[in-house]
């Protein structure tokens, strides 16, 4: 499951009870991350851009750094199932903007999934697909609704819950299918116990 | 019909002293999932049960099964007891 050891802040991750703590926590942080931003645009009217933005960079953050699947760092290798672009290293040429590309090779064996994990790849990202398409339906819905609403709620709520639906779908769609991942692998055997 | 495989991996693996890193590098996969292997969590496909017949240099049938395997030894002294007390009765 993971390129960069088993460790999220130093705590250990081998265990599947404590990825799914750091699941149910991270989605805790980043909806509360959310609606503090979607209150600052209601309050204090700072346009429909500002929280979407934060939100995806958040969002996007979490993916990177602590649940992984796009690249070095987080806790699940990376999907591309190949290693991430090498540093370039520090010579003269880069003062001079040239942009050199490393001629060293990586060993690929650490960032390679083998047939299990690709297969567990593959199920948790046509798991997080329903879930998304689920929520592209509802935003659909509310989109038509909203320019012809129903006797029960003005068109101006339903804008806001296009939008704010909008702004969850865009969090799963990035974190989903590593979240799964995370949740669904059982315990890591421990160096002791592999042998 | 369940969809159960039961394997020797572990067995055959303690008898020629390998790791589950030694054999995961041998057949080019995770040292996990040689652990989910073993403990029957995951079924190989064919391409990888062939390169695991290959490296123990047995047929695939000796280390993958449908059915639970019996142990080795039973497996291999097992019947020498039968075929002797069958051959013993047909002596009398």
């Amino acid at each position: 499951m993971t390129a960069t050891g088993y460790k999220v802040f130093g705590i250990a991750m081998q265990r599947r009870g404590a990825r799914r703590k750091l699941v149910v926590v991270t989605y805790g942080a980043l909806v509360a991350f959310c609606t503090t931003t979607f209150v600052l645009h209601v309050a204090y009217g700072l346009g429909a851009l500002l929280p979407y933005s934060w939100s995806i960079y958040a969002s996007m953050a979490v993916s990177m750094f602590v649940f992984g699947g796009n690249g070095r760092w987080g806790l699940v290798k990376s999907f591309a199932n190949k290693p991430p672009q090498p540093d370039a290293p520090m010579v003269e040429i880069v003062k001079l903007n040239l942009a050199p590309r490393t001629l060293v090779s990586q060993n690929t064996s650490m960032w390679k999934n083998d047939e299990r994990e690709l297969s567990r790849r593959d199920q948790a990202h046509y798991h997080a697909y329903q879930a998304v398409a689920v929520a592209v339906l509802v935003i659909l819905l509310l989109a038509f609704w909203s320019i012809k609403p129903p006797l029960w709620v003005s068109a101006e709520i339903l804008r806001e819950a296009v939008f704010i639906v909008a702004l969850l779908t865009s969090v799963l769609a990035l974190t989903l299918p590593a979240a799964i991942i995370l949740w669904t692998e059982p315990d890591i055997d421990t160096p002791e116990e592999q042998t | 019909m369940e969809n159960e495989l039961y394997n020797r991996i572990a067995v055959l693996r303690a008898e020629r002293n390998l790791s589950r890193q030694d054999l995961a590098d041998a057949v080019g996969i995770n040292v996990q999932t040689v652990g989910f292997l073993e403990r029957g969590d995951y079924s190989p496909s064919l391409t990888l049960a062939l390169d695991l017949s290959e490296h123990f240099g047995l047929p695939v049938e000796a280390i993958f099964s449908r059915k639970p395997l019996r142990p080795l030894s039973e497996a291999l002294y097992g019947d020498h007891k039968a075929n002797d007390h069958k051959a013993r009765r047909s002596n009398r």
